[in-house]
Formats: C-alpha cells, sequence, structure tokens
C-alpha cells in the first residue's frame, strides 16, 4: 500500500556512510530523531564556558570515568555530540564510539529550548543518570536526575532543579560539590 | 486574451460557470474559495514529526538541508532503494513501493499523454526535475519539451506537470501546488484516483508577498476531457484512471 510521503529517517550506520562520502563538506553535523541537524556556529562565551567546565568537571570525575568534550555518544540510533560527557571507566578500554554516559552538560546559548526540549527527552530516554543545562543568558544551571516517562509515555527526568550563580551541587557519581559560579565565564 | 477573460471571470465573476480553453464540463473555483486553499497553502508544513519524539525542536539547530546534486548522489548509491524519493526544499521525502492503482493510472496516464504530445515532446515518469537548488519533486508525469538526447543535464521546467493521487492528495493539492506555481509550471493536473476526477491548475502566479498560486483552478469528472493549453489534442480523464 503506498503510504503518503515522509521525512526520510537516517541510521547510524547511514549517517557514518554520508559522513564519509564527504556529503556534509566538512561542516559539523549531529543525528537526532532519524534527522540530521548542522551544529549551531560556537561562539566565543560558549567556547570560554566549554572550557572552564569541561576543567572542572574532569577534576571532580577523575576517579569515575574520562571526559568527552563535543564527541559523538551513540545512543540507539542517533549520535549526538554533547558539550560534555562522561564516560565511566578508562578511555582506553573504549574501542569504539561510546554507547553510555553518567554525565552530560549542554552550555546554551541561542539553543536553550532544544536543549531542555528535544535533548532532555533524548537523554533521559537513553538513561543518562545526570544531564544539566548551562544557561548563560541568565546564568543559572538546570540539573535534570532521574529519567523517567510521564504520564504521556514521553522520556523526562523526574528532578529538575534551577539552580543560580551562589549554589553548589554535588554530582549523583562523585562527593565533591561544584560551585555554580565556577562552571559559568 | 483568452487568459485575461478567464482572470477577469475569475476575479469579477466568482460564481459564473464558463468554459475554460480545452475543457469541458466543471466549474471555476470561486475567488473566495482560492483565497481559502491559499490561507490552507500556507499554513500547510511538511509531514515533519520527527521519529521517536512527542514534539517538533522548537528552536535550535537548523536541519541539515541537501541540494539536488547531493540527492542526485544519494539515489545512485542505492539510499533510496524500493522508495520514491523527492527533494523538496532541501528535505529528502520518501514514498513507499507503488500499489497496483497508482501504478495503473501511470501507465495509462503515460500513454494517453504520448498520444497528444508526439514529436519534439519528452515524456518523463518519476524523472528528475530540478525546479530549485534543493528542490526536485520527481513527479509522476513531466512533459518536455525537446528529445531525449537533449544534452546531459536534468530537465528545469515542464509544459504539463501530473501528479497521480491516492494517499497524496492533500500534498499535491496544497505544498506541490505552491511548488510548481512558484516554478512557473504553465499547466499542473493531479489525477485523484479515488474520487475519479482530474484537477486542473492553469495560470500560475506568485503574488508581493513571494506565494505562488495558480489563478485558475478547475475539476473535471471521469466523463470529461481537457486539452492542454500546450498542444491541440483532447484526452479523456476517463482514460486516465484505472
Amino acid at each position: 500500500m503506498t503510504q503518503a510521503a515522509n521525512r526520510r529517517s537516517w541510521t547510524r550506520a547511514e549517517y557514518h556512510r554520508l559522513g564519509n562520502l564527504g556529503l556534509f563538506d566538512e561542516q559539523r553535523v549531529e543525528l537526532l530523531n532519524g534527522e540530521i541537524y548542522l551544529m549551531s556556529p560556537k561562539n566565543w562565551p560558549h567556547i570560554v564556558a566549554c572550557r572552564q567546565a569541561a576543567d572542572r568537571l574532569e577534576a571532580v570525575f577523575a576517579s569515575v570515568g574520562w571526559l568527552s568534550r563535543q564527541e559523538p555518544l551513540a545512543l540507539g540510533e542517533m549520535e549526538p555530540e554533547p558539550d560534555v560527557a562522561i564516560v565511566p571507566g578508562l578511555f582506553e578500554s573504549y574501542n569504539d564510539t561510546p554507547t553510555i554516559a553518567l554525565f552530560i552538560l549542554e552550555v546554551a546559548d541561542s539553543s536553550l529550548t532544544h536543549d531542555t526540549t528535544t535533548k532532555l527527552e533524548l537523554y533521559s530516554a537513553a538513561g543518562i543518570p545526570e544531564y544539566w543545562v548551562l544557561d548563560l543568558n541568565a546564568r543559572t544551571l538546570r540539573v535534570y536526575r532521574d529519567p523517567t516517562t510521564d504520564a504521556a509515555g514521553v522520556a523526562t527526568y523526574q528532578i529538575q532543579i534551577t539552580l543560580t550563580s551562589t549554589d553548589s551541587v554535588t554530582p549523583l557519581a562523585v562527593t565533591d560539590s561544584i560551585a555554580v559560579a565556577d562552571l559559568l565565564p | 486574451m483568452k487568459s485575461n477573460l478567464v482572470s477577469r471571470l475569475v476575479y469579477e465573476f466568482p460564481s459564473v460557470q464558463c468554459f475554460l480553453r480545452g475543457v469541458t464540463g466543471g466549474t471555476i473555483t470561486d475567488v473566495d474559495k482560492l483565497q481559502d486553499r491559499r490561507t490552507d497553502m500556507m499554513t500547510q508544513t511538511l509531514p515533519s514529526k520527527p521519529h521517536g519524539t512527542s514534539r517538533t525542536p522548537p528552536s535550535g539547530p537548523t536541519p541539515w538541508l541537501w541540494t539536488v546534486d547531493q540527492f542526485n548522489s544519494l539515489g545512485d548509491r542505492g539510499f533510496f532503494e524500493g522508495r520514491r524519493a523527492m527533494l523538496i526544499h532541501g528535505v529528502i521525502l520518501e514514498q513507499g513501493p507503488m500499489n497496483p492503482p497508482h501504478r495503473i493510472a501511470l501507465e495509462l496516464t503515460d500513454a494517453a499523454v504520448r498520444r497528444v504530445f508526439s514529436t519534439g515532446w519528452r515524456v518523463c515518469n518519476q524523472m528528475p526535475l530540478i525546479l530549485g537548488q534543493r528542490i526536485d519533486p520527481e513527479p509522476d508525469v513531466a512533459v518536455v519539451a525537446g528529445s531525449p538526447r537533449d544534452g546531459n543535464a536534468h530537465p528545469t521546467t515542464a509544459a504539463l506537470v501530473i501528479e497521480i493521487s491516492d494517499t497524496t492528495l492533500q500534498y499535491d493539492t496544497t505544498t506541490k501546488v505552491e511548488l510548481y506555481a512558484a516554478a512557473a509550471i504553465p499547466e499542473y493536473w493531479v489525477l485523484d484516483i479515488n474520487s475519479r476526477t482530474l484537477l486542473i491548475y492553469r495560470d500560475p502566479f506568485t503574488d508581493a508577498a513571494r506565494v505562488s498560486t495558480y489563478r485558475t483552478q478547475s475539476t473535471i469528472a471521469a466523463t470529461d476531457s481537457v486539452i492542454p493549453l500546450a498542444v491541440a489534442g483532447a484526452i479523456r480523464v476517463a482514460d486516465l484512471l484505472p
């Protein structure tokens, strides 16, 4: 039976093949929900915030995992490239794109809505235990924990807290606390 | 002269029934309905529900958009095996394999069109029709002036485009109307195989707000005939239907 026209949905394998064929013209893309997106250009405040956050988080998580910066994670058929991810164990023991992460941080400059809706659903559906969104404009940190599904069956995080620059927070997987001010440029 | 008369009739006497050149029977769509259709077209969006989420991303990263060259390259590499793909404003849309009524209508329409468009015309089925850097709708039938040996480039216009509508009627009568009108395709037909009618669109234009549509739209029944704008031969709608 003929179906009405639908958007082509890409698998991870196809997405990689497209990249290898050079079809993305060296532009930065990621694969979410079967669709390919151009990643937004990184402006300087975003770059500064990512570096600062990465330095702080790497130290805090050193005993439990390694830090990945804007590198792909293979979550089902999706391949996001989070600003910061903590992957459990030793880097050397991985021989392919990691399929799990203990912790993810996205720095939100112009992408706040996307990071707090589409990406939130994606990461909670993948069971990422803790997800933070650093809102550079409002200068707040949103902390999401406890992946679950809501009444409509949509993946989300049970615990959602917004912290300000005077607050501190201890990530679930470690014992050191982090001041929100240390993450903000 | 005649098309001016028709345009005046459409705008000044919306409810007058009259003969369009080469069309027997049918009525002209009234202007108010034309306006409604334009509004519908403006709000029509591509099928856009991303697989696996409950809502489309409201803002954030830009979707990756393909060019015609990239789209052709993907086709050549077999990415669309068994699926009929088209490129609409940089987005790749696919349909499943054709069901028998669609296939039969396509073969009948091809044969009927060839009977009236003979020497000097190419009748292309589901082949590239490049209407923009990111647009290739691969219409069911496109009638193109020239001969098969003309150059290596794909056609960029057609005298007549025909879409056979089974499950895609909504899309064919909204998004595709705008697409073909924006490309100034002089004549566009939609064969509605379910209600067994032929929708005829003529006189494409784009307004100041850059919304494109066809000024003249009519619907004719299986018992009617139509003479295409470009040639002097009548096609019976019944000859197109499975």
